[in-house]
């Protein structure tokens, strides 16, 4: 004879709701978990959000938990439990700022699981305010600054600082969000018009991340720019050693130029340095000399300075010297950039390449004049050969 | 490599959804279904404590199987006398276990475990043993004079 204390619940001999919450909200309180999460419904969907000890470490816009659950045990430690109290304060505050109560987050976020580069991107991002026409050229130590124009000049609309404050948790979070909330229509993001283009933003992935609509089309222009039978680049995804972030300039959700930028500590005369350049910078052939590819190099270069990265450094053909030129990027004269391996070197001067690049942290800049006219050990692998 | 798959840790919320109700159903069956409550969340908070020592992903069954059984001891060494018989829970789908179940709550605590184990959870000798802090001749005796002193009370 069974004891039904509750007729509502429906396994005759198992864990009542009610018990199950109550051990979900004592293991955070005894602080047992590494990391807790719970699903919260928003105007764009279903997010999962999650949060370690330190603070906010996951929002996943359309999640799919299993793969969640061995990504977070995997980034912070098996303990990985659905407990809905740790998380009410990043509901309460996701449920304001949807409701557009709310400009800026108090939150504490985790960018522990991150790589070095993005946790470095997302702290960048997460200090620019809520609703500041997003130009790329946020507020930056002045220092850092070459003689390229003042940040105010510029007009590229990027969203992702002040929308992936939201949840600068991650760079998931960034992604997540960034399709539908602040870069949609409803989004409570401020946004700058383009006259033949309608509203153009730059969204930011890793490039793994980057939403297959988006993905799809971006791959679409580098097929359109290098046909894959005389393919420069062999590869359609880059070695992900390499962190691979994905910069996209989008306009109603046509990926108009995609960039990628790579990123690497190099060892150059015994010093290392934390180096990333520009890779597969493509504009849609019929948008092209409307200075779209313009803009996203000129952030590129602009998100770079902000990261704290030493030195940004890539190659290009010597047509196109001009166009990064104009984007903030400086010539490296007689400068060589030794690609692919130590044992299989792959040089930058057995081709026509013009090598630039451009000094961004306090020891790059010490440290520019043993780059300039000297042979730079690149040796970004196989994958990417002078990224 | 199946090996390796199959000894990850999962993530600790795949381990508890996988055994609550069954962890659950044993705690009512000893000590009743108030104290079940309580002996349920010390049960899942011990694991959370040793998760990070676990050194591999196999026989989590019969490991929160051995914490549930060892809450349960500890609190009966603390408070005595165990709860009445008619307390228990006696959903069982197997007939003969059954029939006894409901007597089980008289019997000291160690045997008890054992025989639910045994008969109401299929566990190998091992595991109990594990479960109970003895050898396996120890809980294969625990069990079987557990069941010879329910079968006495039958009569």
């Amino acid at each position: 004879m069974t004891i039904q204390e509750n007729p509502h619940h429906p396994p005759p001999n198992g864990v009542t709701t009610d018990l199950d919450a109550r051990f979900r909200a004592r293991a955070a309180e005894e602080h047992l978990l590494d990391v807790a999460y719970d699903f919260t419904d928003s105007p764009i969907g279903s997010l999962l959000v999650a949060t370690t000890e330190r603070g906010l470490c996951r929002v996943s816009f359309d999640p799919e938990p299993e793969r969640e659950l061995d990504e977070l045990a995997r980034l912070h430690g098996a303990r990985v439990l659905r407990s809905a109290r740790p998380l009410d304060d990043v509901r309460r505050e996701l449920d304001e700022y949807f409701d557009h109560r709310r400009t800026t987050f108090d939150l504490r976020v985790d960018v522990a699981g991150l790589p070095a580069f993005q946790r470095q991107v997302l702290t960048e991002l997460a200090r620019v305010p809520y609703g500041e026409v997003a130009t790329y050229g946020w507020p930056r130590r002045s220092a850092s600054r070459g003689p390229h124009a003042p940040s105010a000049a510029r007009s590229t609309a990027i969203q992702s600082p002040s929308c992936s404050r939201a949840t600068a948790s991650s760079a998931r979070a960034a992604s997540s969000l960034a399709t539908r909330a602040g870069w949609s229509a409803s989004g409570p993001c401020s946004r700058s018009k383009d006259v033949s283009t309608g509203e153009i933003r730059i969204v930011s992935w890793p490039e793994a991340e980057v939403p297959p609509g988006l993905r799809e089309q971006v791959m679409a222009l580098q097929r359109q720019a290098w046909p894959p039978d005389e393919s420069v680049e062999p590869s359609n995804t880059h070695d992900p050693a390499l962190e691979p972030l994905s910069m996209l300039l989008v306009a109603d959700g046509r990926v108009l130029s995609a960039l990628d930028i790579l990123s690497k500590d190099i060892t150059h005369q015994g010093r290392r340095f934390a180096a990333s350049g520009l890779s597969t910078v493509v504009t849609d052939e019929a948008l092209r000399g409307r200075g779209f590819g313009h803009r996203l190099v000129e952030a590129a270069h602009d998100m770079l300075a902000a990261s704290g990265r030493d030195l940004g450094i890539f190659t290009c053909d010597r047509p196109l010297q001009a166009f990064y030129e104009r984007a903030g990027w400086k010539v490296f004269p007689e400068t060589v950039l030794v690609g692919g391996t130590p044992a299989a070197p792959f040089p930058s001067d057995r081709f026509d390449k013009v090598t630039l690049g451009d000094f961004f942290s306090a020891k790059g800049r010490r440290f520019a004049d043993t780059f300039i006219g000297s042979r730079i050990d690149l040796y970004p692998g196989e994958i990417d050969k002078l990224w | 490599m199946m090996e390796a798959v199959i000894s990850t840790i999962p993530p600790f919320e795949r381990f508890y959804e996988q055994h609550r109700d069954e962890v659950f159903g044993y705690l009512v069956r000893l000590v009743g279904r108030q104290a079940a409550e309580d002996a349920f969340q010390e049960t899942f908070l011990r694991a959370l404590r040793g998760y990070p020592q676990l050194a591999h992903g196999r026989h989590l069954r019969a490991w929160a199987f051995t914490i549930a059984t060892r809450v349960v001891l500890d609190l009966r060494r603390r408070r005595e006398p165990a709860p009445l018989a008619a307390e228990l829970a006696s959903v069982d789908e197997r007939p003969a276990y059954a029939e006894l179940e409901h007597l089980a709550g008289e019997l000291p605590a160690t045997e008890r475990a054992a025989v639910v184990l045994r008969y109401g959870y299929d566990l190998e000798y091992a595991d109990i043993a594990s479960a109970l802090g003895s050898s396996e001749e120890a809980a294969r005796q625990a069990a079987s004079s557990g069941v010879r002193r329910l079968r006495r009370r039958m009569t």
